[in-house]
This record gives structure tokens, C-alpha cells and sequence, in this order.
């Protein structure tokens, strides 16, 4: 694992943000760190590259100790989060002038290739340059060295859809052989490249397993039911943001086998039912249906 | 070059980058602020400008460079870029000595050639950093790596001032010796820890900070230093001499001197006219808060009172005085109130002869004493010092190096008919120093202010001028300087049967207690 964590938490002042959290990101994952703001991504992420130390927990980058974290190791890791400080009065050219001289590792052919790519204009300031320019002279900054690991923090929250998409393409055609770990609360713009995904809600992590599994085993359930049909008693734990109008009755699965085992607990459970749609969900969709579920669970 | 340097290197560059009008600014400041150019703004105001932004701005340049790549943020770029965090304390230092010192220095050095001085004399203020420049870029350096932005730097040191300022208005209230009261020789008290906490603290603080990220813990060594550096303001005067008293061995001569009533008349001082206006000489002596809080028809006079057992040549300095009302079991009644004119004075009073001092009562506490048949007690806070070394000069303009008094040259000051004495010397000069004409009828020496730093805390390196009225044949003749080292620091008290301050001469002029209490 490049990054493996033992139950890490963090508290300020009295609100517990990260709580028990262990994660465990594979060699050449892309890992989407997903949940609603607030929910104690940032902070997590912040522990991982000792900006923060943790108060209780462990955890390990590139086979170190996050508090120990150094100069050889960042060398090989990269970080990016969208509230990031730069220094706004440099220009493009005189960032990465700066950038340059603290890595020996430094590619500038790469680094040329990703300003073309990006269209960062040279002699322009940081701080004039827009949301997504900033983000893309940040993202060049963490991929010209070509690190091991890239740490993102919503690197592509605020930004609209055509530069997600551009700096999407950028990073992951970049980072080819980089292990990425990038939180979101959006994931469309992921969907294609996670190939591991945890969800964090309230500083703790519900599940974390790879993209395929989560695929799987998450189904959108429709069913027309009749009008007498009741919802008998309680609904199996696998269903969520369960709800039912006259004619219809809808749920999610989190724990799908077969078709034929969701008619079985419709038939069960809501009673007598028409037609069944058992349909397979985004990665966006399962992440927003649990974020559903959650603030629903969530006492007012 | 190597790594570190190499990234020291970058970090210069982009904060150069960054930060370059104003590093500009700050480094033609030193020019500015220098003597030939602040000896040709005639304005007060301007010259008091001058000094103040270029305080300002250097301050200003230092928060935003240890702010370019905050510590105590949790957003800053270089967190997770391969930079050591000594790298970067190392890079920011540079940068100050770079863009602050170096340039001071330098101007310092040129400004010292340009007035005539050797090479060898005008490198020693250049490369003399005193504790308060020193003390003062830490105490900047220190605010600024406990916060992230200017506004949190400046919200800090505002909160700081409040406090300050709080502390100095409450302690006037609370402490049992009242506001206000200077203790000549004694500022090295009041600025000591403000000049060294940051010495002191700085390492710590940088290290808890860059090295272990440990904000809050760091945040609170410098609130905790911030408020030990009131403290002075909240001891009282008596208690900051005893402080110089223990600092200070033990001599014989602190074992035997005394203070005694001068013999004298000591009447009653008209403080209203019949009509009931304040008279001239109350208002010369006390301010109108004093002659307030004393209420209308005050009663004042003076005393006079001589060392006795100080030995022949040596110079006895009152840092304060008291006067109080004591019953006849010695407890405390009333405390007088002195003149500000004589106590405010920053260079004390030379007792070695007689000093005066002038006390103002109610009305009718001083009646209320006099039914009670109180005591008068007088009570000083003298110290004592030994001549060490005493040399002469010509009035010739010439710079020399005189051991113990350092640099010094006499020159004529045709616009004020005086001639003034200048020297420099590096390090902690003596307590005091005092100048007399060798020879000639004007028997009157000048001094400078006592100051009674302990030997262990080397305080400012920091030039002294001496003046002496001119006479026709100055220019033949010598001026004597004599240095003096503080040998003890004492307390003393005369009871005084009676109160003084009678309508005449005949009714309150008792006998006195001529020998002071020991220590």
C-alpha cells in the first residue's frame, strides 16, 4: 500500500472532523475519497502530508510515518488542494522558475508540455489568473516532477465543466504510473478513471473498496405496485432512500446479487409488484444517493 | 552548490520577486534615517515621520516575508514542497539580514567615515547590533511565525498593546507606590525583558513552529513572554530597586552610608493666592491631576536631605523618593505627593551634596496627621557610585579612543555658545559619566543619565553627548571626564518628628533621625 492509515483522528476544539479513519490506497490506484463537505476529506488528506499531525492513529506514506514526512518524500509526492496559498505576485514563468530549483527531479520538458497543454500564459501573475487557470498552473506544478503519489483536494470543485474535463485529460494522462488520491464531492468527473473509492461522512469512513465492487453491488430499484400493497414491516438494511408514491415504490440496493433475489424481497417486503426496473448506477449516482441517505440519518 | 543553499537560493529569489518595492524601500530607509540626513529636517514632526515609517516598513517587510511561506497556515504551497523547515528559516533570516541589517550596517559605516572617523572607530557602531534592534526584528520575527496573515500578525500586536496599555493604567491604581514614579538608572528594568524575551525565545518558538508545526503550543510561549514583559510595568519602584539592590554586591559603603535632614527651615509653600487661584510655583511643581486629587487648599513644602557616610568624590543619585504620614507605631497614614517636575526627572538627582525634594498633602489629611501627632518619614532610594576613571580631552575637534569612555571628541556648537562632548562606546558604557571644565572659574559639571545595567546584560551600544557652556578660552582649554560604576543601591529613611510644612519656620521644624535604616 502507498498509503495505508490506522484508525487516524483529528479534533478541534470540540468537534471530532476525522474519526477512526483507516484507508488503504494501492500502488497505481486512482482513489476517490468521497463525501459531502464537511464530512472530514480535507482534513484527512491534511493529515496524510503532515500538514496536520494526527491526535490519535497512525499513518503511513511511501512507506514513512505522515509526521515524518521530509524532504526525500516530496520529492515524490504532490499536492494539490483548491484552497491552496501561492504566491499570487509570481509570475506563471517565475513559479516555475522557483518550483524548478527544488526538485532535482524536475521534468521540463513536462513541464513545457503541461503550460502548452493548460494554455498557462507565462508572464501573467498567479493572482490574476482565474479559478481554473490557478488550478491547472497547480496541477502542472505537482505533475512536473513526475511523483509517485498525487494528493488532490477538490481539485476541480468550481470549476466549470469544460476545464474539468481539460484538467481531467491533463492529469490523467500525466499520472499514468502515479498512484492518485483525490477527494471529491462530485464524482462525474472521475467516474471514468477511480479504480478504488472510500465514502467519509461525518469524519468517519462507511466503506472503502474498489470502483468495480462498489458497481456491483449498488442497484437503483424501481417497482409499480398495487394500490393496496403496504411496505411490510422493516425494509432489509441493504435498502436505502426508500420511498414509495401510490403506484411506484423505489430504493437502492447496496448489496445486489441477483435479479431474481430483489423481486423475492419486493415480493416480501413492499408486497405484490408489476413491473421491476433493476438498474445498475453511476459512480455519481451511488455517491449521491449515499449522501442522501445520510443527511436523512442525520438527527436535525 | 548544495541542495540547501540551492533552495535557500530559490526562496531569496521569489521573495525578492515578490516583495522588491518594498524591500527598496526598506533598504534606502537606513539612508533616510541617518544622522546627516535627520540633522538637516528642521521639523520635529518630519524627522519623527522619518523615523516612524522606516520603523513601519521594516516591520511591515518582515511580517510579509515570514508570511510569503507561512508556518502556522494550514493552505501554504511550501508545506508539501521538498523544502527542510530549517531551509526555510535559514532562507528567511538571510533574507532579513539580507534586506534589513546589511544595509543599516552599511549606512552606518559610510555615515560614521563621512563625519570624519576612522575606519577602525566608524566599523564599530556599523557592526554593533544592539539588543534593542536585535530584540526587536526577533520580537517581529517571532509574531510573525505564530500567524499566518497580516491581519492576524497585526490583531496580535494591537491585542498586545491594548494589554500594555491596560496593564500601565491599572498598575497606576494598584501599585501601593503610585503611577509615574521613574527610577533613574532603572529603564534597563523596564525594557529588559522586552529586549531579551525575544532573544530568548526565539529559537524555542521557531522550533516548535517550523519544526514541530506546533502552533498553539508555540502561540502560547509568546503570550505567555508578551506577558512577562509587563511586568516591570506592574512592579513597583521599591521593588524594582530591591531587584538592583540584589544584583548589585554587597559594599561597605552601602553598609554605612546614611541620609540625614539637611538643617533648615522648612515652611509651609503657598500652593493659592488669597483670591484663590493656583499659585506659580504649584503649578511649576506639581501637574493639575496632582494638585486635583489633593483638593483645594493643599498643603506643600519641601525637604532638603544630605548623604552622610559616602565616601569623598563618589556620587550618591536619589532613583525616587517617598514621603509619608506614619502614626506613632510607624503605620503608614498618608502618602505625600511629589513633585512631578523633580521625580520625572530621567536622570535623577545628584544627592551627593544636598537634594530637595517638594511634597504635596490635603488639607485635611495633613490635619488629621497633625491631630494623630504623626512622624513625617522621608524615605530614599539612593544609589552609590565610585569614580573609576577620569581622563581630559582638548577642545580640538580630534577623535580619540579614551579606554572606559571610548570614541570621544569635543566640539565648539557656535549656535547654542556650548561645546559638546561626543563619544561612542561599544557595548555597555559606565553608570554615569560627568564632565567638568579642567580649569577656570565654572566649577559646574554636566552628566549623562545613570544607567545602572547589571554587568551580565549588555544592553545598547548606543553613542552619549555631554555640554558644557562655552567660555572665551575654550578652545585652550580641557575638559575632564570621570566615569562612575554603581557600587551599591540603598534604602534610606529620616523620620522626621513632626509634620514641616508649618506656616512658619518656629512650629514644625523638629529634630530628624540622621541615620538611616539598613537595608
Amino acid at each position: 500500500m502507498i498509503i495505508e492509515t490506522d484508525g487516524i483522528s483529528k479534533t478541534f476544539r470540540r468537534h471530532d472532523a476525522v474519526r477512526h479513519v483507516s484507508l488503504s490506497v494501492p500502488q497505481s490506484a486512482v482513489y476517490a475519497l468521497v463525501g459531502e463537505n464537511g464530512a472530514g476529506k480535507t482534513t484527512t488528506l491534511r493529515m496524510l502530508v503532515n500538514i496536520l499531525t494526527p491526535d490519535r492513529g497512525s499513518a503511513r506514506v511511501l512507506g514513512v510515518d505522515s509526521r515524518r514526512l521530509a524532504r526525500r518524500e516530496f520529492l515524490r509526492l504532490g499536492y494539490v488542494s483548491e484552497n491552496q496559498t501561492i504566491p499570487d505576485r509570481l509570475t506563471v514563468a517565475q513559479y516555475f522558475r522557483y518550483l524548478r530549483s527544488l526538485y532535482p527531479n524536475w521534468d521540463p520538458r513536462l513541464e513545457a508540455e503541461l503550460l502548452a497543454r493548460f494554455a498557462l500564459p507565462a508572464d501573467r501573475p498567479l493572482g490574476k489568473l482565474s479559478h481554473g487557470m490557478r488550478m491547472k498552473a497547480m496541477l502542472a506544478g505537482a505533475l512536473s516532477f513526475r511523483p509517485e503519489l498525487l494528493i488532490l483536494d477538490e481539485p476541480l470543485s468550481g470549476l466549470d465543466p469544460l476545464v474539468r474535463d481539460e484538467v481531467m485529460e491533463g492529469l490523467l494522462h500525466q499520472a499514468e504510473h502515479t498512484t492518485i488520491l483525490i477527494s471529491s464531492h462530485e464524482l462525474s468527473e472521475i467516474e471514468g478513471a477511480a479504480t478504488h473509492m472510500a465514502f467519509m461522512d461525518r469524519g468517519r469512513v462507511l466503506f472503502q473498496e474498489p470502483v468495480d465492487e462498489v458497481r456491483s453491488r449498488f442497484r437503483e430499484i424501481t417497482a409499480t405496485v398495487g394500490d393496496e400493497s403496504d411496505v411490510a414491516g422493516d425494509l432489509p438494511a441493504s435498502w436505502f432512500v426508500a420511498e414509495r408514491s401510490r403506484t411506484t415504490f423505489r430504493c437502492v440496493e447496496t448489496a445486489f446479487v441477483s435479479d431474481a433475489e430483489v423481486l423475492q424481497k419486493l415480493i416480501l417486503h413492499v408486497g405484490a409488484v408489476g413491473n421491476v426496473d433493476v438498474r445498475p448506477m453511476s459512480l455519481r449516482e451511488i455517491a449521491k444517493s449515499l449522501m442522501r441517505a445520510m443527511r436523512t440519518a442525520r438527527p436535525q | 552548490m548544495s541542495g540547501n543553499l540551492r533552495i535557500i537560493a530559490a526562496i531569496l529569489r521569489k521573495d525578492l520577486a515578490v516583495l522588491w518595492p518594498l524591500a527598496v524601500i526598506v533598504v534606502l530607509l537606513p539612508v533616510l534615517r541617518s544622522d546627516a540626513v535627520l540633522q538637516n529636517l528642521r521639523n520635529d514632526n518630519l524627522r519623527a515621520g522619518t523615523i516612524g515609517i522606516s520603523v513601519l516598513a521594516t516591520m511591515l517587510l518582515i511580517v510579509s516575508v515570514m508570511h510569503q511561506d507561512a508556518s502556522a497556515s494550514l493552505r501554504d504551497d511550501w508545506l508539501t514542497r521538498p523544502i527542510p523547515r530549517w531551509t526555510m528559516v535559514a532562507a528567511k533570516l538571510v533574507f532579513i539580514a539580507a534586506v534589513v541589517c546589511v544595509p543599516a550596517m552599511a549606512t552606518d559605516f559610510v555615515s560614521a567615515l563621512a563625519d570624519g572617523r576612522s575606519a577602525g572607530e566608524a566599523i564599530a557602531p556599523a557592526t554593533a547590533v544592539s539588543h534593542a534592534t536585535l530584540g526587536a526584528m526577533l520580537a517581529v520575527v517571532v509574531f510573525a511565525a505564530v500567524t499566518s496573515t497580516l491581519l492576524e500578525a497585526v490583531g496580535a500586536l494591537v491585542a498586545f498593546a491594548v494589554a500594555a496599555i491596560l496593564a500601565q493604567a491599572i498598575s497606576g491604581s494598584v501599585l501601593p507606590d503610585g503611577k509615574g514614579i521613574l527610577v533613574a538608572g532603572a529603564e534597563w528594568f523596564s525594557f529588559a525583558p522586552a529586549l531579551y524575551l525575544p532573544i530568548v525565545i526565539a529559537t524555542p518558538v521557531l522550533w516548535l513552529q517550523y519544526g514541530r508545526r506546533r502552533t498553539l503550543l508555540a502561540r502560547a510561549i509568546v503570550a505567555c513572554a508578551c506577558t512577562a514583559t509587563m511586568i516591570p510595568v506592574l512592579t513597583p519602584p521599591s521593588a524594582m530597586f530591591g531587584v538592583m539592590r540584589l544584583l548589585t554586591p554587597a559594599t561597605d559603603v552601602g553598609r554605612t552610608a546614611g541620609a540625614a535632614l539637611a538643617p533648615g527651615c522648612f515652611p509651609r509653600i503657598a500652593t493659592e493666592t488669597e483670591s484663590g487661584d493656583i499659585t506659580d510655583e504649584a503649578r511649576r511643581l506639581w501637574n493639575s491631576d496632582e494638585r486635583a486629587s489633593a483638593g483645594p487648599r493643599a498643603i506643600a513644602f519641601s525637604t532638603t536631605s544630605a548623604p552622610t557616610g559616602v565616601p569623598r568624590g563618589w556620587k550618591a543619585m536619589i532613583g525616587f523618593a517617598q514621603a509619608f504620614f506614619v502614626d506613632a507605631s510607624g503605620g503608614v497614614l498618608y502618602r505625600l505627593q511629589g513633585a512631578s517636575a523633580v521625580f520625572g526627572r530621567p536622570d535623577g538627582v545628584d544627592a551627593s551634596r544636598s537634594a530637595t525634594h517638594f511634597w504635596l498633602a490635603p488639607r485635611n489629611a495633613y490635619e488629621d496627621a497633625a491631630r494623630r501627632s504623626a512622624r513625617l518619614r522621608l524615605k530614599y532610594f539612593v544609589s552609590l557610585l565610585e569614580p573609576v576613571a577620569s581622563t581630559e580631552i582638548g577642545v580640538n575637534g580630534r577623535r580619540q579612543y579614551v579606554s572606559r569612555f571610548g570614541y570621544c571628541s569635543t566640539g565648539i556648537d557656535a549656535s547654542s555658545d556650548t561645546v559638546s562632548i561626543d563619544c561612542f562606546v561599544r557595548g555597555r558604557r559606565p553608570a554615569l559619566v560627568t564632565a567638568r571644565w579642567s580649569e577656570g572659574a565654572d566649577a559646574r559639571e554636566t552628566m549623562t543619565r545613570p544607567d545602572y545595567t547589571p554587568a551580565a546584560l549588555p544592553m545598547l551600544s548606543a553613542p552619549y553627548r555631554l555640554t558644557l557652556s562655552r567660555f572665551r578660552d575654550s578652545t585652550a582649554a580641557r575638559v575632564t571626564l570621570t566615569a562612575y560604576e554603581a557600587r551599591a543601591h540603598v534604602e534610606r529613611s529620616v523620620d522626621v518628628r513632626g509634620l514641616l510644612g508649618g506656616p512658619s519656620c518656629s512650629a514644625s521644624l523638629t529634630s530628624s533621625n540622621t541615620y538611616g535604616d539598613q537595608p
